[in-house]
């Protein structure tokens, strides 16, 4: 199906938003939680599984399935313009960094990103699930187990907190990052998890001892600022700590637990 | 002529996000070309393998003089059109690299099974357990050593003093004492024997040889043989461990309840005492309990007829507005059971027994109030 084509503009410096532009009959899809202004004519509207047309209903409960394992909210929202004219719906960024623009045609039609990263796409851009098959990365660094993988060829917008790094890896070429610090990748790039350090650190320290490897071809958008490490930050600082910590790199991976469990609804 | 197939083309001279390219082969020689681009490598020089996010491209990479390349087949279509027009030894590599994306899925349905089962342990352990919950009980019971029951018993006991005020000197509770003492002479357990300042007919037996008898329980009863063949039986239930397994029982339960639901505080010891004073034995216990508590009486010297005229007078009182006769419904006196309880009474040799020499009316009026 063809993607709608959307013009966007980005506002502010370091705590952005992203403001899109749609024809009449076009759409977006976004996280509810991240929509910001719509202007009147804008239809919203919440859609079971991830908003895109394909798959047929078998298609959807499953991707519905994978969005309620990872503990994800079953339904996504899309944003029609139901107007004669181009209206605008805008998207804040959740925390201090930079909103990413990604045509997904010029990086091949895929892109995988963090979970908690995705913004928002144009209508026809699919949301899947992509798990990390390598066993590895499930056990021992919950951050990148669950990633999602975005589908089509319109823009997609993903946000990196903090400063954005974005890299372009020559084949072979490899590099070694904090798991919370990948925001999104080519599928040509190959994501792994590799044990630094020695047995005794890891009984008594605890920290930084898994690293993500990402070995080329592809680009690569990395943000000097996860979530996690934010609010674990705080939690720390804050007298009385209500939240859960939520570890980068936890045994277990405390997101594949949470999502199964039920998880928290971010 | 050959088919083409197409892939996404990375290398120096090209966007580093790679460009969408076009290949096909030419007898030994890969021909690709992507833009302006156009490449031959020798397939003697290719390395195929599995590769990217999960392994799930195919990579195609030599080394030219100007650098790596890697040709990325995605589709499924793309490999099989690669592999048509692929000399031998390209397509075993190709075979090669599907088989690596195919272990990488393996190992990650092994990883969720792992993670399945790890989740739902305790639940397997509680279905388990409610399934053969006696036999479990049983060999437990029979691995607690006396003094880990007295234990129990001493844990109930405090736990009982929050609930009831217990009576402890005085005519019933001497009573109490004296005629229990007939019963368990040469047990190996320590019994304690208290009087509950409750209206309820009720007792009952902790682990351990704690015994509890309501005031209500004494009222009730006409005569101290009466009395005694309460004693008997809840000193039979003790004997006979079966206070024991049931608290394991009960306490079992719990437990795995709890590492089944994640909260494994304070929820075990605090109910035992409310347990204890609900417990509800089989009716084979209850059998057993009659019989050892009929022995315990002969061999005291005690008569036991007051067993069967006590379970008796209350099983008729029971339809008219009784106080709570409690032990009716945690030791049912069915009619079968007292019937089997007299045949066994008038089958033991004849033998006259001496009324028990106590005060009965005094000790029944020290609990009126
Ligand atoms: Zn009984």
């Amino acid at each position: 199906m063809a993607m709608d084509v959307v013009d966007f503009e980005i506002f502010g410096t370091e705590m952005q938003y992203v403001e899109v532009e749609l024809d009449p009959g076009e759409a977006a899809v976004g996280e509810a939680g991240a929509m910001m202004y719509m202007q009147d004519g804008i239809q919203m509207d919440t859609v079971f599984g991830d908003g895109s047309q394909q798959g047929g209903l078998f298609g959807k409960l499953l991707g519905a399935g994978k969005r309620l394992l990872t503990g994800e909210s079953l339904f996504t929202t899309v944003f029609h313009n139901e107007g004669d004219g181009k209206r605008r719906v805008a998207f804040a960024a959740p925390y201090p960094g930079k909103i990413v623009p990604v045509h997904l045609a010029e990086v091949g039609g895929t892109l995988i990103c963090q979970k908690d990263s995705f913004l928002c796409a144009a209508k026809g851009v699919s949301l899947g699930i992509a798990f990390q098959k390598k066993l590895g990365v499930g056990l021992f660094g919950g951050e990148g187990f669950i990633m999602q993988k975005l589908e089509g060829d319109g823009w997609a917008f993903v946000h990196a907190g903090g400063t954005l790094l974005e890299r372009t890896l020559q084949p072979g070429e490899l590099l070694r990052v904090d798991t919370g610090c990948v925001v999104a990748f080519q599928p040509t790039v190959d994501f792994d998890i590799q044990f630094v350090g020695k047995v005794k650190s890891a009984l008594f320290g605890g920290e930084g001892l898994f690293f993500a490897t990402l070995s080329g071809p592809g680009k690569v958008w990395l943000q000097s600022l996860p979530l996690s490490r934010l609010a674990n930050r705080i939690i720390l600082s804050a007298p009385v700590a209500g939240g859960q910590s939520r570890g980068e790199g936890s045994l277990l991976g405390g997101m594949a637990l949470g999502g199964l469990l039920g998880g928290d609804d971010e | 002529m050959t088919a083409h197939f197409s892939g996404r083309l990375f290398g120096p001279a090209l966007p580093g996000t790679g460009m969408a390219a076009s290949g096909r082969w030419e007898g030994d020689m890969l021909r690709v070309a992507a833009g302006a681009v156009e490449l031959a490598a020798p397939a003697a020089e290719l390395r195929i393998d599995g590769a990217g996010f999960n392994a799930e491209r195919v990579r195609v990479s030599w080394q030219s003089a100007d650098g790596a390349y890697a040709l990325f087949l995605e589709q499924p279509s793309e490999r099989v059109a690669f592999n048509a027009g692929a000399p031998a030894p390209v397509a075993l590599q190709l075979a090669a690299a599907g088989r690596k994306g195919r272990c990488t899925e393996a190992r990650l349905r092994l990883g969720w099974a792992l993670l399945g089962l790890f989740l739902l342990l305790p639940f397997l352990a509680l279905a388990a357990f409610l399934w053969q919950a006696d036999t479990v009980a049983t060999w437990v019971a029979e691995r607690v050593p006396p003094e880990q029951e007295a234990r129990i018993g001493e844990l109930t006991l405090a736990q009982v003093r929050t609930r009831m005020h217990l009576i402890e000197t005085g005519p019933a509770a001497e009573a109490v004492r004296t005629v229990g003492a007939r019963l368990t002479a040469g047990s190996r357990y320590r019994y304690r024997w208290y009087v509950a300042d409750r209206p309820e007919v009720n007792a009952f037996a902790a682990p351990g040889g704690v015994v509890v008898v309501f005031a209500g329980l004494i009222r009730a009863a006409d005569t101290p043989e009466e009395l005694a063949g309460v004693l008997a039986h809840e000193t039979a239930h003790v004997e006979l461990r079966h206070s024991l397994k049931g608290a394991i029982k009960g306490l079992g339960l719990r437990a795995l309840l709890a590492l089944a639901l994640g909260d494994l505080a304070n929820t075990v010891a605090g109910d035992l005492a409310a347990d204890l004073t609900e417990m509800k034995f089989s009716r084979d216990a209850e059998a057993e309990a009659d019989q050892e508590g009929l022995q315990r009486l002969v061999a005291a010297g005690i008569s036991p007829h007051g067993m069967p005229a006590f379970f008796d007078k209350l099983a008729k009182a029971e339809g008219g507005a009784a106080p709570a006769l409690s032990i009716l419904s945690t030791h049912p006196a069915s009619a079968e059971r007292m019937e089997t309880l007299r045949r066994e009474i008038a089958a033991l040799p004849a033998r006259s027994f001496e009324p028990l020499a106590l005060d009965w009316v005094a000790v029944r009026e020290s609990l009126v109030k």
